[in-house]
């Protein structure tokens, strides 16, 4: 699984165009054009199921804090604006990817955030990165080499559709559930949106990133198991859904953390009202970092909750609708 | 249709139009009208949007019209059959409601939509359903404390005079509620611009309006949305009820090429062509179409640009994320001193704007193929 999160990490996937994460993940399942979909928004729906038979839809965010090139000054540097939560106080420094392959660092000019590409004046830049140019932050995956067991990298959310990933490649196909790889949640889950409409799955389990080094997730460590998410800014897991999950954790041995707090997740917070609603249960991965540049996920952990998943699936499959 | 590099007097029209978020009544008449007598069938949902089906013409008519989809259920460029193609453009402008009434008679008010409040004192209004003359007032500068004068103008500070004598008289005239427009003549400005209030969007809806009247070959439906200002509300329910394949949105945005302002700020350019949006608070243009948009104005040798920034949004923050998502994109006229009394547009803009629009509906619905 490290190598698949190392992969998806480094895929180039800003906001609405996260092209290469749904090939990484399309690779690594091996599909046909058949077993898989998606959407205008540019959700990816791995199932074997017939649209209105799908009791349970499992959701996993794919795209990443990105930017886009809005000008530049005599010196070559671009200026650019953000799309999504771009990890501003964070970037001084750090190396910039444009339109998939041309690099440059994030400096400070004045009140203003750059990029320096190295272009010798503005007609350069102009030429090799013109206004409308699509980047993200470039920062490769890393195994840690202290703990074997942690990776860091640029958009470690993406271990959440490794482990997603995993569930169906153990499980196969879904026949009653539905695997969500999400686009455009960056910029306030807009994906989520139309995910409910087009699904209308009566139970939603949907897989975040917890931050255990922010104030709200101090109590989680990292290492230390999946988080269970009962209650966030937005959003309260379903109470009887989620002592059925504490159960199936409990049976197959995986310690779970317990979270609640004033934590966003808009992806959570979308699925569970759009369409007619869902009862829903939100997993996470604790994590540190979140909110900058590089964050850290345990493997161990992303394991752990794979297991879980899977158990809840195949009780989905076994019980069909009646969850 | 020809140039329309001098100022079309229905542009003007419909710029001078009345039309608060909710109250559109006299920008939907104004169109609807116009509408029948070139023999199409608008009609009004329970919005308040005017969605009107074009047919096009005998080109089209024997194409396949079932909704084309590819692999993937998205209509992308490429495909070969006809789509359904929705253009919107709202109704409605920012503007101001009365929210009570002094003893004097003078009138405390909102605003409806964003606006500055600084720009406001002294701008003459229409006040109620009537239109009644009225100018925003401040306290004059010869009675204000030395303290007040460096501080920022707010709604506070301000109020409409009616003319009225007392409380009682105003009541007569007028009463909470009743919205407040900018009382601005719309009038050729300088060379080739025009200046005058509500072109956001009345430009969106004059070009939507001279595309249905051009006997353009190409079926679409035309949505003059509502309440767009006050939150995307008209331009969800249409989109649910249309479920198009294809969103193009038809809007008017910020522009600062001002002095002050520095190059990297200055969202977009007058004259420098209809600007296309990468991503804006509300939605992330479809990548696929805006390409396909650009080359069809490269290709034309039409002027375009960036939107060049993450703010400001338009309906396509709604329609985008309605009916299991639409492919979604905005061509936008850039605008000077938008949301205030008056605002200043390129009618050069405009023509490259309607220019391209038709290139592109022809483009679409040949199956993306430049010709």
């Amino acid at each position: 699984m490290m190598e698949l999160i190392a992969s998806l990490s480094d895929a180039f996937g800003p906001p609405g165009l996260e092209t290469e994460v749904r090939r990484t993940i399309l690779a690594h399942l091996g599909l046909s054009p058949g077993s898989w979909s998606s959407d205008a928004l540019g959700n990816l729906y791995v199932t074997n199921s017939p649209q209105k038979e799908v009791s349970l839809l499992l959701a996993a965010p794919i795209d990443e804090p990105g930017l886009f090139v809005t000008s530049h000054d005599d010196q070559g540097r671009c200026y650019f604006a953000p799309i999504g939560r771009l990890p501003h106080d964070n970037l001084h420094g750090c190396l910039a990817q444009l339109n998939g392959n041309i690099k440059g660092v994030f400096v400070k000019a004045g009140e203003n955030w750059v990029i320096d590409i190295g272009a010798k004046d503005r007609t350069v830049a102009e030429k090799h990165v013109p206004v409308g140019t699509v980047g993200t932050v470039a920062a490769s995956a890393h195994v840690m080499t202290a703990a074997q067991e942690r990776i860091t990298g640029k958009a470690m959310h993406r271990a959440l559709s490794a482990v997603l990933l995993s569930v169906v490649k153990q499980t196969g196909l879904g026949e009653h559930w539905v695997a969500a790889f999400l686009a455009q949640q960056e910029p306030s889950g807009r994906g989520a949106r139309v995910v409910g409409e087009h699904w209308r799955p009566e139970w939603l389990i949907t897989l975040e990133l917890i931050d255990s080094t922010s104030e709200e997730g101090a109590a989680l460590q990292v290492g230390a198991g999946p988080v269970l998410v009962l209650r966030a800014a937005h959003l309260c897991s379903d109470p009887h859904w989620a002592s059925e999950v504490v159960a199936h954790a409990e049976a197959e041995h995986i310690p779970l953390q317990r979270f609640a707090g004033d934590l966003e997740l808009p992806m959570s917070e979308r699925l569970q009202v759009s369409g007619q609603g869902a009862r829903l249960v939100c997993l996470g991965l604790p994590a540190r970092y979140t909110d900058r540049v590089w964050q850290m996920v345990d493997l161990a952990d992303a394991e752990k909750l794979a297991r879980l998943l899977i158990a809840l699936c195949r009780n989905s499959t076994e019980t069909g609708s009646e969850l | 249709m020809g140039s329309i590099s001098r100022l079309d007097p229905e542009l003007k029209q419909l710029s001078e139009l009345r039309g608060l978020p909710g109250q559109e009544d006299e920008v939907r008449d104004w169109l609807r009208w116009r509408l029948e007598a070139a023999s199409l069938s608008p009609f009004t949902d329970s919005m308040g949007n005017l969605i009107v089906p074009y047919p096009g013409g005998e080109t089209y008519r024997s194409r396949d019209r079932s909704h084309a989809i590819d692999s993937d259920s998205v209509f992308r460029p490429g495909s070969s059959s006809i789509p359904n193609i929705m253009l919107a453009a709202h109704m409605d402008e920012v503007g101001l409601v009365v929210s009570g009434v002094d003893e004097s008679g003078l009138l405390r008010f909102q605003t409806l939509g964003g606006i500055d409040e600084r720009v406001l004192a002294a701008k003459p209004v229409l006040v109620g359903p009537h239109g009644l003359p009225g100018l925003i007032s401040m306290r004059p500068f010869h009675l204000q404390k030395k303290s007040e004068r460096e501080q920022t103008i707010s709604l506070h500070d301000l109020y409409i005079d009616i003319g009225a004598r007392n409380r009682d008289d105003a009541l007569r005239w007028v009463q909470p509620g009743d919205g407040v427009t900018f009382a601005t003549t719309c009038e050729p400005f300088g060379h080739g611009y025009a200046k005058g209030k509500a072109f956001d969007d009345r430009a969106g809806c004059y070009l939507l309006y001279r595309l249905l009247t051009s006997g353009i070959d190409v079926p679409f439906t035309a949505v003059f949305t509502v309440q767009e200002e006050v939150g995307l509300r008209g331009a969800g329910t249409a989109t649910e009820r249309i479920r198009p394949d294809l969103a193009i949105v038809l809007e008017a945005t910020t522009c600062a090429d001002i002095p002050g302002t520095p190059e990297h700020a200055q969202v977009t350019r007058l004259g420098g062509g209809p600007a296309f949006t990468r991503s804006d608070s509300g939605a992330i243009a479809d990548p696929a179409w805006t390409e396909r948009l650009i080359r069809v104005a490269d290709t034309h040798h039409i002027p375009w640009q960036w939107k060049r920034t993450h703010l400001g949004g338009n309906d396509a923050g709604r329609i985008h994320v309605t009916a299991g998502g639409i492919p979604s994109i905005s061509i936008s006229l850039p605008c000077r001193y938008i949301h205030s009394p008056v605002s200043v547009l390129s009618l050069t803009d405009l023509e490259h704007a309607f220019k391209l629009l038709r290139l592109f509906l022809v483009d679409v619905v040949e199956g993306g193929r430049i010709r």
